[in-house]
């Protein structure tokens, strides 16, 4: 059963739908992606199915309850970790995981959350004392502290080194293994290819794909990429005379060969009949990175990592 | 505990951990009060101009609404325009608890260091500097209830309008001084042109100094001033439900 389904979103600000028409239906227990880059509309797609804001148009129900007319309903049962939301920064840990814990009825055990979380040694440390990836868990912490059937979370890693993201990442497996509902939102190709089930790629406020990572990689083409260094000079139509091969070409000293099903094993042997070594040989698949090029017609977010270093 | 004690409780201990801040809201009324007494030639010698009272007697009202408004508007204005640009108030619109909670606690929080910073100058007044009690507790109370009620309000009205907390600092700065000007610190409204006067009279530091000191030494309870007091609070309270915004 779908536990947050949304259909034919509309949020318009100043005349500009940022999200239109988007429509999606999270399945209990997985882990919906919502990837896109910035300004696509994630973020106010999500903060429509919070409660947030108000949508112009279409439907959000979170296990069959509007946000807006049963919101403290809704917000008993979604727990969120927004973007870039802070905390007072004196707060100590354990205060904000015992604060928040009173809001809830029933809410998990703040110790046990804690010790999931990895920060039982900073349970008496001030917010602002926390490092980047120790505030973001404190952040998970406070989303799943009610218990939540689903789990919201905004741009969980931006920001994080890669050990702390990779860390992060290893959390947000093993809380979806007790059970809730994830919905994550990210602009990094590869957070959602290593934790999604099912993702929705967003651009400019719509739905342009929606499938499982693999599925989306597939969608696109089943070609593949081999590069290689020939120990002696190659005559092309050796190659473009397979049927396999759709194209080679140069680059440097490497010669790129694309070309659908069998064409590793068609062209390695070729090569070893002609008695050609390959060296410094690679095979490239496709990646969700070229599916979102296809999807969408440019890259996501190109100059991320040098931006964020700069940041 | 319930929420509302524990969210109060919360914001309470988080006050005291910003030690400058509450340092100076706690105790700047009574040093202020105690240096001036002891610094000011004449301070404590009975002025015919001020019915036989001391300038120290009539300027102990004027450092509590100094407590209220170091607090009411310096204080609150800057917690809220952080609250809000750090998201902190967003983050509890996700919570079944809410942001106005948060919002109530601070205040609450901030009412009781400026209960206490009052209270810290009262008993100096009372027990260093001789000043007479007050003839009519219940007056002075009100006066400070009220007092803090509309100054509270103005800081809320700049939390409100202020885009981030060096903004909300600012402004919160330049709101102070006029406040009290007119409230009678650095000279006595009875010494005020006319036209001032009149503007003190209509001011919430002039119209919380005037029911303090009436309270205090006549023992009435001035109700055009608890008056003036009560406009300013609804007037900042409407103004602040109407501009606020949770993000």
């Amino acid at each position: 059963m779908a536990v947050v389904e949304v259909s034919e979103l509309r949020k318009v600000y100043g005349g500009r739908a940022v999200v239109d028409g988007v429509s999606f239906a999270i399945e209990e227990g997985e882990i919906f992606g919502i990837l896109g880059p910035n300004g696509a509309g994630k973020t106010t797609t999500v903060e429509c199915i919070a409660g947030l804001r108000r949508p112009d148009g279409g439907t959000v129900r979170v296990a069959g309850l509007d946000p807006q007319r049963d919101g403290n309903e809704v917000r008993r049962r979604l727990g969120v970790q927004l973007q870039e939301a802070k905390l007072q920064g004196k707060l100590k840990v354990w205060e904000a995981l015992d604060l928040h814990a009173s809001f809830h009825a029933d809410p998990a055990d703040p110790a046990e959350l804690l010790d999931l979380l990895g920060l039982t040694d900073q349970r008496n440390t001030r917010f602002e004392k926390l490092s980047g990836g120790q505030k973001q868990r404190l952040s998970i912490a406070l989303a799943l502290i009610g218990k939540p059937d689903v789990a919201v979370l905004d741009e969980l890693t931006t920001g994080l080194d890669p050990k702390a993201r990779r860390d992060t990442w290893a959390l947000i497996e093993q809380v979806r293994d007790t059970g809730v509902t994830i919905l994550l939102v990210t602009h990094f190709m590869e957070e959602a290819q290593r934790l999604c089930d099912r993702l929705a790629i967003i651009d400019q406020g719509r739905v342009v794909a929606l499938d499982s990572p693999a599925g989306l990689v597939s969608q696109v083409a089943d070609e593949q990429r081999l590069r290689f260094v020939p120990s002696v000079p190659l005559d092309d139509t050796l190659l473009t005379d397979l049927e396999e091969v759709t194209s080679v070409t140069r680059d440097g000293r490497h010669v790129v060969v694309s070309g659908r099903g069998e064409v590793v094993q068609a062209v390695v042997s070729v090569l070893a009949r002609e008695r050609i070594v390959a060296g410094e040989l690679r095979v490239e698949q496709q990646t969700l990175d070229d599916a979102f090029v296809s999807l969408t017609g440019r890259p996501l977010d190109p100059n991320e990592d040098t931006e964020e270093v700069a940041r | 505990m319930n929420q509302m004690a524990k969210l109060t409780w919360v914001e309470t201990k988080l006050q005291f951990r910003d030690w400058g801040t509450v340092a100076f809201g706690l105790l700047l009324p009574s040093v202020l009060l105690v240096v001036l007494a002891f610094a000011y030639p004449g301070f404590r010698d009975p002025v015919p101009e001020l019915g036989g009272l001391r300038p120290v007697d009539v300027y102990t009202p004027i450092v509590l609404v100094l407590a209220l408004v170091m607090i009411g508007i310096s204080a609150i204005a800057s917690v809220l325009a952080t609250y809000r640009h750090d998201g902190i108030l967003k983050r509890l619109r996700t919570t079944p608890v809410g942001p106005a909670r948060l919002l109530a606690a601070q205040l609450l929080a901030q009412l009781l260091v400026a209960t206490v910073g009052a209270a810290l100058a009262v008993v100096a007044a009372l027990t260093v500097l001789d000043v007479v009690p007050p003839r009519s507790w219940l007056g002075v109370l009100a006066g400070l209830l009220l007092g803090a009620t509309s100054l509270f309000g103005i800081g809320l009205v700049i939390g409100a309008l202020a885009s981030s907390t060096s903004v909300a600092n600012a402004i919160a700065s330049v709101t102070w001084m006029p406040i009290m000007l007119l409230a009678g610190l650095w000279f006595p409204r009875d010494a005020m042109p006319a036209a001032m006067r009149r503007v003190s009279d209509f001011s919430p530091g002039g119209a919380g100094a005037d029911a303090m000191q009436q309270a205090w030494f006549e023992g009435v309870v001035p109700t055009s001033s608890l008056g003036v007091l009560a406009a300013f609070a609804l007037v900042t309270g409407g103004i602040a439900a109407l501009t606020f915004r949770w993000d």
